[in-house]
Formats: C-alpha cells, sequence, structure tokens
C-alpha cells in the first residue's frame, strides 16, 4: 500500500535551475504540452464514459439487457464519478498528476474491456460504478496541471480552451464509435463489443500519452512556480492567503447557505435533463423516431456541440447584457432549453426540426449548467471555499443524474410490449417500448429546475 | 538533460490513433452472409415469404394479419394451412394481465396463397406484455417471415428468419 502512495504522490522540489533561458525554454515547451495533453487526452477519456450510451440499444435489442438493468448500469457510472469527482479532488492536491491521470485512464480502459465480456448485471454494475470512479481522476489532474502550469492572469483562457474537450470526447463517441456500430452503409456494422474495445484501447492511448508527456509539477522539474516565471503577484499574494485560511470551516458554513441547497436542487433537476437525453436519447431518437443508429447519434452530438458555444454565450451575456445578474440570464436560457424539449418529443416528425430543436436545447441547456452548475453557487458562495460549493452540488448533480438513469430505464421497461418468435430449440425477440411517460419525467425535471432557480431572482453575489 | 523531442504530441497520437482503429475495425471481417447483408437480398425473394402485420391501438385493441404465399406453402395444400390459421393461437398468443378476446375474423385463399385476420380486444388498461408468435412451429416450411408491427407510438419492420440468430431490421436496400 505504501508503495502504491509512493507511487502516486507528488514529485519532491529538485534544486531549482539558475539559467534563466533554459527555464524560459522548459516552461515553454511544458505548458505546450500540459495544454495539449489535458485537451486531447481528458477528451479522449470522454470515450470510455460514454461508450454504454451508444451500445445501449444494441444491448437492449441483442436481449442482453432489459432498459430497466442497463439503466441501472448507467446510473452507477453516475454514482462512482459524483464520488469520484470529490474523493479524487482532494486526492490529487498530494498526486503525481501523470500518473494519478493515467492510472484513471488505464483503469477505465480495462472497466471498458470488462464490460465488453460481461453479461451479467452486478457484474456490469461494478465495472460502471468503478468506471465512474476511475473518470473521476480526470478532471482533478487537469485542473491541477493547468493550476500548476498556468498562473492566475491566463488561466481563465486555458482553462476555457480546456472546457472543450468533453466535446471532443462527445463528438468521438456520438459519431466515432457510433460510425464503428451503426450498419453499412452509414457505419462499419461491427459488433455492439468493438463499442467498448475500441474505446479502451483509446483510453490505453491516452493513459500513455499522459504518463509521458504531462509533466508533475514545476517544482519538481527544479522550475520555479508559473507565478514567479510570470511575474504574476496576485497569484502569489492569492496563495499566502490560501494557506493561511481555516478551510474546513469555513467549507461547513456553505451547507448552512439556503440559496446553495435550492441551486443544488436544481441544478440535480436540470441534470436530470441533461442526462435523459445523453444517455436514452439517442435510444428514443432509434426506437421511436425510427432513426438509425449513426443518425440518432448525430443528433446528440449536435446539442453537445451546440453545449459549447451555449456556456460561452451564457457567461457573455450575463455580465454584459445582465450586469452580472445571473437570474435574468437562468431565466432566458432556462426557457432556451425548455421549449425546444417539447420540440423534440412533440414536434414534426421532420429531420430539420428536430436538429434545430437540439442545438437551441443544447445551446440553452450548457448556458443554465455553466449558471446552476458553477457561476451561480460561485457568486452566492463565500469566496475561499467556492470549491467546496463546487463539489456540494458536484454531488447533487450526478446523484440526481443517476438517479434518473435508474428511474428512465425502469419507466422504460415496464412500457415494454415483446414478440417472442418461437423456432423450435431458439426464439427471437423484437422489443417495444413507450417513452410517453419518461418524456414527462426528462421535461417535469426542467420545469421543476427552472421554478427552482427562478426562486432565486433576487438573489445578488456576495462580496 | 530535462528536454525531451518537441515533436508535437497531437501528430503522433494522430497517427498511433488512427492505426489501432483501424486495426481493431478490420478485426473481423464476416463478408455477405445471408442474415448481416440481408437487405441484398431480400428484394429478390420479397414476394416468396410469409408477412404478418399487426397493430396494437392504445385503447388496448389488436389488429392482425398474415399471408402466406403460394410459394411458402411448401408441400402444404392450401385446406391444410386454412386448417392450422383458423385456430388464432397456432398464429399466436398473447400475454396479458387480464384475458383477451381473440377472434379469427378472415381466412381466404387466393391464387397468390393463404391470408389470415385476426383481432383481439385486451382494454386499456390491460397491460399487453407479451406477444408469442407460433408461426414457425405451426408451419415447418416457412422459412422466414416479414412483420410490421405498430404500436399507438412507434412502428418496426423487420424479418424473422431460421437462418439467423437474430431479427433483421435492415430489409431495403439503400443505393
Amino acid at each position: 500500500m505504501k508503495s502504491i502512495l509512493k507511487f502516486f504522490a507528488a514529485g519532491k522540489d529538485q534544486p531549482r535551475l539558475t539559467d534563466t533561458a533554459l527555464i524560459d525554454e522548459q516552461f515553454r515547451y511544458y505548458r505546450r504540452n500540459v495544454i495539449t495533453v489535458a485537451i486531447l487526452c481528458y477528451g479522449l477519456g470522454y470515450v470510455c464514459r460514454l461508450a454504454l450510451n451508444v451500445v445501449k440499444k444494441p444491448l437492449m435489442d441483442a436481449g442482453i439487457f432489459t432498459p430497466e438493468e442497463v439503466g441501472l448500469i448507467g446510473s452507477m457510472l453516475l454514482y462512482g464519478y459524483a464520488l469520484g469527482k470529490f474523493s479524487n479532488g482532494l486526492l490529487s492536491d498530494y498526486a503525481n498528476v501523470k500518473r494519478f491521470f493515467a492510472a484513471g485512464l488505464f483503469l477505465s480502459a480495462m472497466m471498458n474491456f470488462g464490460m465488453s465480456f460481461s453479461s451479467v448485471v452486478w457484474i456490469s454494475a461494478l465495472l460502471w460504478v468503478l468506471n465512474g470512479w476511475f473518470q473521476g481522476f480526470g478532471a482533478p489532474s487537469c485542473a491541477v496541471a493547468l493550476t500548476s502550469w498556468f498562473s492566475n492572469n491566463e488561466r481563465g483562457r486555458y482553462y476555457g480552451l480546456w472546457s472543450t474537450a468533453h466535446a471532443i470526447g462527445e463528438g468521438l463517441t456520438y459519431l466515432g464509435i457510433a460510425l464503428l456500430i451503426a450498419l453499412p452503409p452509414k457505419g462499419l456494422g461491427l459488433h455492439w463489443q468493438y463499442g467498448f474495445w475500441i474505446p479502451a484501447t483509446i483510453c490505453v492511448l491516452a493513459a500513455v500519452i499522459v504518463y509521458i508527456y504531462l509533466p508533475d509539477r514545476p517544482g519538481t522539474l527544479g522550475l520555479p512556480s508559473v507565478a514567479e516565471w510570470r511575474n504574476d503577484g496576485g497569484a502569489k499574494a492569492k496563495a499566502a492567503v490560501h494557506d493561511a485560511a481555516s478551510i474546513l470551516k469555513d467549507q461547513l458554513r456553505v451547507v448552512s447557505i439556503p440559496a446553495i441547497w435550492i441551486i443544488a436542487l436544481a441544478s440535480s433537476s436540470m441534470y436530470i435533463t441533461r442526462y435523459a437525453v445523453n444517455s436514452w436519447g439517442n435510444v428514443y431518437l432509434q426506437e421511436i423516431r425510427g432513426f438509425d443508429l449513426f443518425d440518432a447519434n448525430f443528433f446528440i452530438f449536435l446539442n453537445t456541440a451546440a453545449g459549447i458555444l451555449g456556456c460561452v454565450a451564457y457567461g457573455y451575456l450575463s455580465d454584459k447584457l445582465f450586469d452580472a445578474r445571473r437570474p435574468p440570464a437562468n431565466l432566458l436560457f432556462g426557457l432556451m432549453e425548455l421549449l425546444p424539449l417539447f420540440i423534440i418529443f412533440y414536434g414534426p416528425a421532420n429531420s430539420t426540426v428536430l436538429a434545430i430543436a437540439l442545438v437551441v436545447y443544447g445551446f440553452g441547456l450548457s448556458g443554465i449548467l455553466a449558471s446552476l452548475g458553477g457561476l451561480f453557487a460561485l457568486d452566492i458562495a463565500p469566496k475561499k471555499v467556492a470549491g467546496a460549493a463546487m463539489g456540494f452540488i458536484g454531488i447533487f448533480s450526478y446523484f440526481g443524474a443517476g438517479l434518473q438513469d435508474y428511474i428512465s430505464g425502469k419507466l422504460i421497461y415496464d412500457s415494454e410490449i415483446r414478440v417472442v418468435f418461437d423456432l423450435g430449440a431458439t426464439s427471437q425477440t423484437v422489443f417495444f417500448y413507450d417513452y410517453s411517460v419518461p418524456i414527462v419525467f426528462w421535461i417535469g425535471a426542467s420545469v421543476v429546475s427552472m421554478i427552482l432557480a427562478g426562486s432565486l431572482w433576487r438573489v445578488r453575489a456576495s462580496v | 538533460m530535462f528536454r525531451r523531442p518537441a515533436k508535437n504530441v497531437a501528430s503522433r497520437c494522430t497517427v498511433i490513433c488512427t492505426t489501432l482503429i483501424l486495426l481493431g475495425a478490420c478485426g473481423k471481417d464476416d463478408g455477405i452472409n445471408y442474415c448481416k447483408n440481408h437487405d441484398k437480398v431480400h428484394a429478390d425473394h420479397a414476394d416468396t415469404i410469409a408477412n404478418l402485420i399487426i397493430n396494437v391501438s392504445a385503447a388496448g385493441d389488436l389488429e392482425g394479419s398474415l399471408s402466406i404465399p403460394e410459394a411458402a406453402l411448401g408441400d402444404s395444400t392450401a385446406e391444410e394451412v386454412e386448417s392450422i390459421l383458423s385456430s388464432a393461437g397456432n398464429s399466436f398468443t398473447l400475454q396479458t394481465e387480464h384475458p383477451c378476446t381473440v377472434a379469427v375474423t378472415t381466412i381466404a385463399t387466393s391464387a397468390g396463397g393463404v391470408n389470415a385476420s385476426y383481432t383481439a380486444s385486451c382494454g386499456a388498461d390491460n397491460k399487453l406484455g407479451k406477444i408469442n408468435a407460433s408461426l414457425f412451429d405451426s408451419f415447418d416450411q416457412l422459412d422466414e417471415v416479414v412483420t410490421s408491427m405498430t404500436t399507438a407510438v412507434t412502428s418496426k419492420r423487420f424479418a424473422i428468419s431460421r437462418q439467423c440468430d437474430s431479427p433483421i431490421f435492415k430489409l431495403d436496400r439503400i443505393n
């Protein structure tokens, strides 16, 4: 155990280099590596997180898992991720992030390999909860790497760049993996197991890249802190205040703020819709709307791609148009999220209309999530315990998302009609589902979220 | 001593990723076969296989029709087939919370083959869980059945073939 901890522990600081030119050169080289590896490998890691979503329908069609079972397994990842986000956030502060992140990717890959061979619900659920936890190694590792190699006055830009990584991963999954599984001529028509094998291979590769190219903290390479190197005085001063504070006491204060609880519940409700569409949307589009696997996943990709713009637009509009007041922007983006849902689920059977609705939905959803899952909470929470507020809301959000996956699966399964053809010793089954009740659940969650967020109309940012 | 070759990470990754994905994708090649590439052969034999149409309404009513072309009857005579179809249970049974009223509405033989139609009244609150299609048990000579089923919210068209392990959904060739 000790040797494992030692392996993952952050390296010791090396004697400081004195050659300024060499320091500059090293910083430039490693900073380029950090941002490239963080974006590329965090994005690639997403493929191992979302693989199940793409192969859900083939798994259900093959009769390997019922919707309820698939929902249960899917929910496990979200519970594992919620726990992982919390525990790994703490661990990553003490870790050599390249080893920590690489291990997370590698172990996540192994869980995907395992999933491809499992047809037993509890084994798949166990693999997927562990996958969720290992997936939780990525974000804190990248956050620590970005914090170590980019100083305060530039971190926003690089953090923004890194935030686009999830779109790379979602795009790769919803297009790339779908391409492998979808039937020809659109796809290669590979067996659903490839939907786990290829992501696993990608994640092993990403782990290797991380291990080779992501550096430990600057001090372990004999370099000064990035704030020192960039002469970012603010960052140095802030670090000093941070060290002196009694963090735990302040962190506990977060749970005594009623508005934080309301935001957590609102975020949790919005995560229900978010993960319902991301997890079941493609299955719904195939089952009810009759799209093929590739097209259905392409539609889901559209909403995630539009989300990149939604995040950026929310921040800009709420700052510039509403003078940093989040509630009016929440209402605007909430409506952009809610109204297209009616078109997606009850609108005309027209691909263009559906695509536009999904783009607007994705745009609105990302905006409102940027607020409920981050900005709005950061406005209200005491600034020095912003991390705790985010963690608190994160746990609620992913718990809601996980619960959603199981409830949705159960509701879909309850509507199942099986048509079984007996063929002597064997039989073949085709499944029919009704999504009417789950859709009410998904849209209802968004309505609840908007009402909760709206109840904070008069709340202003704390100083 | 600190410097690693700065050849960029992205280009190396792209090469390795592409290679691995292609290797993975090439790992299994079943070639053209009857089940996997059924769309390529289905149009050629569509006229000679049985068709089953099932409509399930939101009110819990079910309408079904079965047509077996002459070419699919094998050695059986039309009379023998009619006799089997005259009992709905030889075509399908329903699994519901409460029993349904099932009736054979028509059975007719024409030059093209034998046609039968059925109705079942189950009631709106009587959940239909399973339709057991026993056509392949009733007709040994039947090799394939194309089924079109519509429920209140969706419809699916697929073929069940004795030669394949799973239902075939891709029946129409896309040019």
